[in-house]
């Protein structure tokens, strides 16, 4: 009914409640100055009485929240721009004449708004807290939508709500169970809990997208860093049996860690919290009983004849050196990355060398380690994980199965210090290019198409200027006069008798004789005649009035029209501020 | 009374938008890294308030019945009422109730019940629109809600039992006018009309003026009125002299008087209003 009205409660509830969720919005100060602005006469409307008429909100809403993408470009991954838009929706809408429409407007800007939130700071919500949001929305939404004449009893409404909330949330939950899932955890993660990495062991665990942890950065902190530096230590194998490599000691990493955020571990069996490598080698200290160790080399592997080969024009030298000469070799020795290189043995290092050189990281981190032990520089595999899924919204890094990385440390002695050593990377470059996809929000698929074209977008408008602004104009009005076009020829296929209604009821709601929720146009008519006596024969002329229009004459009479408004229009322009009983 | 229960329910646009957030809600936690449990758990909690929602206001209709329905005859030509008697045979209270007749397009004028508590009962009353003689069939009534939080609207239909009955429009002269058979002292003439029979026709004056004048009797009316088609025959046409009969039937109803109507196709009972009501709509020549 157009007709209906909310209560003054009713409204003061979905304000206040829209005032909170813009409390946890991280608005941006000047969209916060606005929509507190937008609140307050909101209120002050609620209070009297009163509101604006509903394009007044729609425009309220339309220039403060375009107002704000304007301002704010690039816009596409700040939550609080995202946030600031549904948050002024809905306090424009609650600028309007408090209709249950409007607070159903309002209700959804709201949910909107809880989508942001929920989406820009995952973590800090819990399902209890969605729940119970969602809920005391629903409730208050109900109690808007209820009439205004009738009090609600707020107890059986919740128990109504509930009744059926219950079963169905199970039922949506039980469904949802069902749904594919990349939240979901896995037994499987490479780190296996006994410090062996088979031969082969890396391939099934790079397979597998399940997250294995999630690491949080502060909101006000500085972002981690890039992508290529992002090196999670795990396990450090120190025992060497070709392509097997085993933890013969539980190793401390001495080094200070850098400030990383907290770790939420997902996967179970994950044995230890890996950690953020530093970038820079640390100073370190290598016992002489442990550096024999770490020189050790099967002997099926150091007498390999295509060991021998690759070894063949190294000569001693400084281990940077060394270490950059590795890399060569292997970035031009005609290797290859593959998750899937076929068989290869514990010892068959010689033959993935010489013959096959196919493998993925495991594989090139064992091979190197063989390598720069043979050259007498000590060295180990480290096995953990490399790069992760960035989320700047939530400033989360989300660590898969397939971000499970081998890598090797080379002792330099001049340093004292441990050297990092990815021999993957002289292979592929196809790690590096997967970290910055994931790093880069523009990059990720559902991006992609979008934020470039906005990007494009922009770039242009900015080569354009003022010619650009022209245009948008144009195309702005054009659009808003078709709608307004529209609107009018909506307006003018209604029915006379309804249109002449209006515009008595319009006049009529000034003068403060409010028609009242479910009240019939007749029925109204004949309550202003009984309520208001000297008036009556006026109203009784224009009830009688209506109703031969609506109900006797042909639709298309603007005689008869006219009539009718010849008849309201002093009627009501006569009538004076006063209040009438309700029915 | 024909019930139906079955009770139809489409979403509003409000409600496809809640299916559009619901959707994006869940699709965006998708494609934002570790966001995905967290939205599709808020997702889920909307599309379950979605399914609240549709079940409560499917809900809302679930023991409203028209009780019964009444329409008066009326003179063809006039806007019409029909009375409805709403009740509530479910525990529940329902809320933001709306009636209408159909087609929509015809009925504009729908009736609101705000709240229809636990076994209560209302009545309603609707206009009908002006419509030619005759017995007609009551329109369908459609019963809808959007409450409880305006998401969806859900209606139900019923086919009401019973007919309209629409009197030709009353025309001719009345029936203090007519002089009758019994009698009485003349007080006076006046200009014949259709429906006054020759017998009372003031000679002289015809004669002399060419004029036809009747003579006016003082109290004329018997007990009983018999409202007799041949007494009509004055009047030009089935219509006029059905038109004249419904304006002796309406008085007689006003003077509470007794009568009788007599039909070409036979006589009503002696006071029933309501059939010589009918048998007036439903008239056609044998």
């Amino acid at each position: 009914m157009r007709n209906d009205v909310v209560s003054p409660r009713a409204r003061g509830l979905i304000l206040g409640l829209t005032a909170l969720h813009g409390w946890l919005a991280p608005l941006p100060d000047s969209v916060g100055a606005v929509f507190l602005l937008l609140l307050a006469v909101g209120a002050w409307r609620a209070w009297s009485g009163r509101g604006l008429p509903w394009w007044v909100a729609i425009v309220a809403a339309g220039v403060s929240g375009g107002w704000v993408l304007w301002t704010s470009a690039p816009w596409w991954w700040r939550p609080g721009v995202w946030a600031a838009v549904p948050a002024l929706a809905a306090a424009a809408f609650l600028l309007g004449p408090g209709r249950p429409l409007a607070l159903v407007w309002a209700y959804l800007a709201n949910m909107i708004l809880l989508g942001v939130l929920v989406l820009a700071s995952a973590h800090e919500w819990s399902p209890a807290a969605i729940v119970v949001d969602v809920l005391v929305w629903l409730l208050a939404l109900q109690f808007a939508y209820h009439p205004p004449t009738v009090p609600l009893r707020w107890g059986a409404a919740l128990a109504n709500i509930l009744r059926l909330f219950l079963p169905v949330g199970l039922a949506v939950a039980a469904f949802s169970a069902l749904l594919p899932s990349r939240d979901e955890t896995s037994a499987v993660s490479g780190f296996t809990g006994r410090g062996i990495l088979e031969a082969g062991a890396f391939g099934r665990v790079r397979l597998s997208d399940r997250p294995v942890f999630k690491a949080f950065w502060p909101p006000d902190g500085p972002p981690p860093p890039a992508a290529g530096q992002l090196y999670w230590r795990g396990d450090v194998l120190e025992g060497n049996a070709g392509f097997t490599w085993r933890r013969l000691r539980p190793m401390t990493v001495a080094a200070p860690v850098p400030a990383v955020p907290r770790l939420e571990i997902l996967d179970p069996m994950l044995t230890r919290a890996p950690q953020l490598e530093p970038s820079e080698p640390v100073a370190s200290v290598l016992a002489e009983a442990d550096r024999a160790m770490l020189l050790e080399v099967p002997p099926a592997v150091s007498e390999d004849s295509e060991v021998q080969r690759f070894l063949q024009p190294l000569d001693p030298m400084p281990v940077p050196a060394a270490l950059q000469h590795m890399h060569e070799r292997f970035a031009s020795g005609g290797f290859r990355y593959s998750l899937r290189p076929g068989r290869l043995r514990r010892l068959d290092l010689g033959r993935f060398l010489g013959t096959t050189k196919v493998g993925y990281c495991e594989h090139y981190a064992a091979a190197a380690a063989n390598l720069l032990r043979t050259q007498g520089i000590p060295s180990r595999v480290v096995v953990g994980f490399r790069g992760g899924s960035w989320n700047p919204w939530t400033r989360t890094l989300t660590v898969r199965g397939l971000h499970a990385h081998a890598w090797v440390e080379a002792w330099d002695g001049q340093a004292s210090a441990w050297r990092r050593f990815d021999p993957t990377d002289a292979v592929t470059n196809e790690l590096a290019l997967r970290d910055e996809a994931a790093w880069d929000p523009r990059q990720w698929p559902w991006t992609e198409w979008m934020g470039k074209r906005w990007e494009a977008i922009w770039e242009e408008f900015q080569q354009t200027g003022w010619a650009m602004a022209g245009a948008v104009a144009v195309l702005t009005a054009g659009v808003g006069g078709l709608g307004w076009w529209l609107r009018a020829r909506h307006w003018r296929k209604q029915h006379p008798a309804r249109r002449a209604l209006r515009r008595l009821e319009r006049r009529a709601h000034g003068a403060g004789l409010k028609r009242q929720p479910g009240e019939t146009p007749m029925a109204w008519m004949q309550r202003m005649a009984t309520a208001r006596p000297e008036r009556a024969p006026w109203w009784r002329e224009a009830a009688a009035e209506y109703r031969r229009l609506a109900y006797e004459r042909p639709p298309a009479s603007g005689q008869a029209r006219g009539r009718l408004m010849r008849k309201i229009v002093p009627a009501s322009a006569v009538e004076t501020k006063e209040t009438v009983p309700p029915r | 009374m024909a019930v139906r229960e079955r009770i139809y329910i489409l979403p509003l646009p409000a409600g496809l938008v809640l299916a559009a957030l619901v959707t994006l809600v869940i699709g965006t936690g998708y494609a934002l890294e570790g966001a995905e449990e967290a939205s599709r758990f808020l997702g889920l909690s909307l599309f379950a308030t979605g399914l609240v929602v549709l079940l409560q206001t499917n809900t809302n209709l679930r023991g409203v019945e028209v009780q019964g329905v009444r329409c008066p005859p009326i003179p063809a030509g006039t806007p019409g009422e029909i009375f409805l008697t709403l009740t509530n045979r479910s525990p529940e209270p329902r809320t933001g109730l709306v009636v209408r007749l159909r087609p929509l397009r015809r009925h504009r004028e729908p009736a609101f019940v705000p709240v229809l508590e636990p076994g209560a009962t209302v009545v309603l009353r609707l206009p009908l629109p002006p419509v030619s003689r005759g017995i007609h069939a009551l329109p369908p009534l459609r019963i809808s809600t959007i409450r409880p939080a305006g998401f969806c609207f859900a209606w139900k239909l019923f086919q009401p039992v019973g007919d309209r009955v629409i009197l030709p429009a009353p025309a001719g002269i009345s029936w203090a006018q007519r002089a009758t058979a019994s009698g009485g002292d003349i007080t006076g003439v006046r200009p014949a009309g259709a429906a006054d029979p020759p017998a009372r026709t003031d000679w002289k004056i015809l004669a002399r003026t060419g004029r036809r004048m009747v003579r006016e009797a003082e109290d004329e009316t018997p007990d009983l009125r018999l409202l007799r088609w041949s007494d009509t025959r004055e009047s030009e046409g089935v219509e006029r002299r059905l038109a004249q009969l419904a304006l002796w039937l309406l008085e007689a109803r006003g003077d509470g008087a007794d009568f009788l109507l007599d039909l070409p196709d036979g006589r009503s009972p002696t006071g029933a209003f309501h059939e010589a009501c009918r048998r007036l709509a439903g008239y056609r020549l044998p």
